[in-house]
């Protein structure tokens, strides 16, 4: 053979590898932007199915995310945003965290004041109100992750908004004014704050907060020297790897909405790396706790695995959770549960990096997962893609659940690094069918959802109260995009949960549901995606199925609450009671 | 893989047509001398016919023929600075091409030598248009210099032009779709080069991964069963219980497995399978133990990674600094990476041909990737320049090499 040429053979392999894990760590993607048709795509083929109604209804303000270079790598991450009903009027509103800027000085770094969060009041239907002054939510910071619980109880969603330095809590005066409760709700330090979720992990009938930590950047010291780090010669963003990761933290909430730090007591450390960036929580082996499942940059995700006694215990290298089919460590963004098979469990989909593809682990029951990302049909059309906001919801009410996903690049010249890739990047969504099978929608070139963007945050809600989830979404400079569901066909049902022993809003309730020969399953949450809080309203696709036959929930605190015949296309408020219970219509119909 | 159909035909060509006034014996006795790996002996009898001919007047082609045999001995022996030189020599420069052949030969041991710059500048001032004859290998040696660089796109527009004859130009092709992870553009370029040269080892594996990728199960199965046969190498192995795992065959996965790291105990992919197999046959205590073996070797690569990370950026800020350079290689040298290594030492030893550290390194690579010749080359080199440490370094080295190899061949 001529030259040992075999022994070269791998180092094309390695060469590539190389480009991409290490010289080129935020290696743009080559994306050839596949497309596929959709098993099941409305008939809507000439109107845009997800129109951007953000600019009509009254959402325009601008997003901040540093220098358009990016080269500090907390300016890539972007904002978050909640939707919930701040006033109790039965309408959503929305309340968007929002960065700032950054200048350099010397070799370090000095924010500078940016546009501040908002907060806007839906007066009715498609018409929003800039209220943030109003409400006491004037917040000029660098903002990052944001999520919704009623922490004390009272019947109205407070607020947790994260943050790089001081996360904040404000409790909701019950007519969509806050309190800021911040310092007396024994939230410490000031870190690089990503998502963040309330869940009861001790079923005491509260909210307790899970708040998920990026990596620790000192502006005083940047990595590096201060100097961007070098891609083909470009500069860019330094790699998590160059920083060391930001442990999380876990606050047990006393039932009155103080919080004490209590990570240490429940186990929550001693893992390696852990640059987290995604989080949900849900019982993911059906136990009866909720378990934790934290999307981690670069490294292994991790499940915290509730063992019911006050502590945690990672398993997600066992469960099939932590890394890719092949062994490899992924830079997971977002994340989102759903039993995206029908088969009563829950199911773990994570966006990653781009030339990653998005990973779908697929319940076993038994806290055990296995990975289906090639399987279900979702891995060759995310791999060119950097996903970010994750939302697992039946947007056509066909009955099966669909997964949005919010893409973006991190470099903002990606398309200089070598492989034609783009920094703004489409929405993508994905049709489930039988199985868990899933499938790509091609979606026309001049649809909102198509339109490239540097997307990040994405969150769901009912917000035309027309039955079907319309999807949020932020990103790094423009204002926020909101895309309003016209492509539901189906029947449909929702439930609003209130809790009595078990908390309010019923976070970690599990409502199953049956109509014609069909079960589904869903946790109530307000939880997953990235940096995000959604509606808390549990939405169910029905196919053609006009009536539900029988509804149970079980509840954190162990009561079941069992309902039957339900008409489909409303939304019922279900309160706490043992055995056979009254649903209260809220809307529809 | 790049290198090798091109110059196989390039230079089966060349000999028999510059040779041809010596006789056909000579040509096939130095093929014979060559593919036995007798490179010294073609190298001094090119040598010695080179200094019989210089002596008398019209010999001038014939001269040139044996140059260009001993260029090709010493490059296939691993004497890259040597083979340069002569075709250095017969090619004349960028600015005045003497022999167009021997310039295309230059450039691919440019690229050999990961001169990624000086390749470049030349396939610049290759004559345009090119003669047809050497138009694939122009094309390939382009594609091949980009993807070198890290300039996949172009390269990709590149491949996809390729000839319909051209192993080269759609294997490379079907390797770069495959790491973008469009599998099903990755199969069909495989697929054109399997017509070509339906026995190679690489393009079967990512012909066969990528039916993998696309899910396609049956043909996956059939394919790597085929290469498990000819070609029973660990990454198939492991890729083969990767693929019993998705069918739900676990006993099998593990058997695949096991037979991975029977031929490679550390690969952290085949011992993912173990324990993930293990776990689903209900083998929990095993299946734990094997997964916190995989853990540690995770980790272990998870650190270095981050370490070679951390050096790429230092020798990034001042790539000129051949002692940041070497660092770097040093670590890819420990970590595994043994190409950025190799790429790392020639780019000192290019500015630094004295450089003893960057010799050694590059030694150790050649060594790590079992091209023995070339490493023996690289520390003869060392004994040649240096003193003290190095010296007794690579004197210690290459005895352990020359004892190793006569092991082998008295087995």
């Amino acid at each position: 053979m001529e030259m040992n040429v075999l022994n070269r053979i791998p180092c094309l392999l390695c060469l590539l590898l190389l480009a991409l894990i290490l010289s080129c760590d935020r290696q743009s993607s080559s994306p050839s932007k596949p497309t596929s048709s959709g098993p099941s795509s409305p008939s809507l083929s000439k109107t845009d199915p997800f129109p951007d109604r953000a600019k009509e209804w009254g959402i325009h303000h601008q997003q901040a995310s540093g220098r358009k270079e990016r080269t500090a790598i907390f300016e890539s991450l972007g904002s978050g945003v909640a939707v919930f009903d701040a006033n109790g009027d039965g309408l959503l509103d929305l309340f968007f965290n929002n960065a700032a800027t950054v200048e350099k000085s010397g070799d370090a770094l000095k924010f500078l004041p940016g546009p501040g969060c908002r907060f806007y009041l839906q007066k009715k239907k498609g018409q929003f109100v800039d209220h943030t002054q109003e409400a006491g939510l004037s917040l000029d910071h660098w903002g990052t992750g944001v999520a919704v619980g009623d922490i004390d109880n009272d019947g109205d969603a407070d607020l947790f908004v994260g943050a790089f330095g001081k996360n904040h809590i404000f409790t909701n005066q019950g007519n969509g004014t806050f309190k800021n409760h911040t310092d007396a709700s024994g939230l410490k330090g000031e870190k690089l704050t990503s998502s963040a979720v309330f869940f009861d992990y001790d079923l005491d009938g509260d909210l307790d907060l899970y708040v998920a930590n990026y990596l620790k950047f000192d502006l005083n010291s940047p990595p590096n020297n201060g100097k961007p780090c070098l891609q083909n010669g470009i500069p860019i963003s330094c790699s998590p790897t160059l920083f060391d990761p930001e442990d999380d933290r876990l606050y047990r909430n006393d039932g009155k909405g103080t919080f004490e730090d209590v990570t240490s007591q429940a186990k929550l450390t001693g893992t390696v790396g852990g640059y987290g960036l995604g989080v949900v929580a849900g019982d993911l082996d059906r136990d009866g706790h909720p378990d934790l499942y934290v999307a981690n940059d670069t490294t292994s995700n991790f499940l915290w695995k509730n063992l019911g006694d006050g502590t945690f215990e990672d398993i997600a290298l066992f469960s099939g959770t932590a890394l890719s089919e092949s062994a490899q460590g992924q830079s997971g963004m977002g994340v989102d549960l759903g039993d995206l098979d029908g088969d009563g469990y829950l199911d773990i989909h994570v966006t990653n990096y781009a030339e990653e593809s998005n990973a779908y682990y697929k319940s076993l029951g038994d806290g055990t997962f296995v990975d289906r990302s090639h399987l279900s049909g979702i891995a060759s059309d995310s791999f060119p893609y950097l996903g970010w906001g994750s939302r697992i919801i039946d947007f056509n009410h066909d009955g099966y659940l669909d997964m949005a996903v919010a893409n973006g690049h991190v470099h903002p010249r990606a398309e200089e690094l070598g492989n034609g890739s783009d920094f703004a990047q489409p929405t993508q969504i994905y049709w489930g069918s039988t199985g868990g099978k899933m499938k790509l929608w091609k979606t026309e070139k001049d649809w909102a959802l198509t339109v490239p963007r540097n997307h990040r945050a994405l969150a769901s809600g009912d917000l035309d109260r027309d039955g079907d989830l319309d999807i949020i979404l932020t990103h790094l400079d423009s204002p926020p995009v909101i895309l309003v569901n016209q492509a539901a066909e189906g029947d449909w049902i929702g439930f609003k949960l209130q809790g009595k022993k078990s908390n309010r809003e019923g976070i970690g309730a599990r409502i199953t549901l049956k109509a014609g020969d069909r079960v589904w399953v869903k946790e109530v949450t307000r939880g997953g995606s990235y940096l995000s809080s959604n509606e808390a309203t549990s939405h169910f696709g029905l196919g053609k199925n006009k009536t539900v036959l029988e509804v149970t929930i079980e509840w954190p605190s162990g009561i079941k609450t069992r309902l039957t015949t339900l008409p489909a296309n409303k939304v019922y408020l279900v309160e706490e009671i043992k055995g056979s219970a009254k649903a209260k219509e809220l809307f529809g119909g | 893989m790049i290198f090798r159909k091109f110059c196989f035909i390039f230079f089966l060509a060349f000999a028999s047509e510059n040779l041809a006034q010596e006789g056909p014996e000579i040509f096939q006795q130095i093929e014979l001398m060559l593919s036995a790996g007798r490179y010294r002996e073609v190298q001094d009898f090119a040598n010695q016919k080179i200094s019989q001919l210089g002596a008398k007047a019209g010999n001038e082609e014939l001269i040139l023929a044996w140059k260009r045999v001993a260029a090709r001995a010493y490059q296939r022996e691993g004497h890259l600075e040597k083979a340069l030189q002569i075709w250095q020599e017969l090619a004349g420069t960028p600015n005045r091409i003497t022999h167009l052949r021997d310039g295309l030969k230059l450039i691919q041991t440019q690229l050999e030598m990961w001169d990624l710059e000086g390749a470049k500048q030349w396939l610049k001032a290759l004559p345009k248009p090119l003669p047809q004859e050497f138009k694939d290998a122009q094309q390939e040696l382009s594609a091949l210099a980009l993807l070198l660089s890290g300039e996949q796109g172009k390269a990709r527009l590149l491949l996809n032009q390729s000839s319909e004859k051209s192993f080269t130009g759609w294997h490379n092709l079907g390797r770069l779709e495959f790491e973008r992870g469009d599998n099903a553009k990755a199969l069909v370029a495989l697929k054109k080069a399997a017509k070509i040269d339906p026995d190679d080892y690489y393009n079967r594996l990512y012909l066969a991964w990528s039916h993998l990728r696309l899910n396609d199960l049956p043909q996956a199965t059939e394919a790597f069963t085929s290469l498990a046969q000819s070609a029973p190498t660990a990454e198939v192995f492991e890729l083969l219980g990767r693929l019993k795992l998705r069918e739900g065959k676990f006993a099998e996965a593990r058997q695949w497995s096991l037979n991975a790291l029977t031929l490679d105990a550390d690969l952290a992919e085949a011992q993912f399978v173990l324990a993930t197999a293990l776990k689903r046959l209900g083998k929990t205590n095993e299946a734990q133990q094997a997964f916190k073996k995989f853990k540690a070797n995770h980790q272990k690569q998870q650190a270095g990674l981050k370490e070679a990370y951390r050096l790429n950026q230092i020798h990034q800020q001042d790539p000129s600094d051949p002692e940041k350079a070497l660092v770097l290689g040093k670590h890819h040298l420990s970590d595994g990476d043994v190409a950025s290594a190799e790429r790392l030492s020639w780019r000192v030893l290019r500015k630094h041909p004295n450089h003893g550290q960057a010799r050694l390194t590059l030694a150790r690579a050649y060594r790590k990737v079992r091209r023995f010749s070339a490493a023996a080359i690289q520390y003869q080199i060392i004994l040649k320049t240096k003193q003290g440490a190095i010296y007794s370094t690579a004197r210690k080295e290459l005895q352990e090499l020359i004892q190793a190899h006569a092991k082998k061949r008295s087995r």
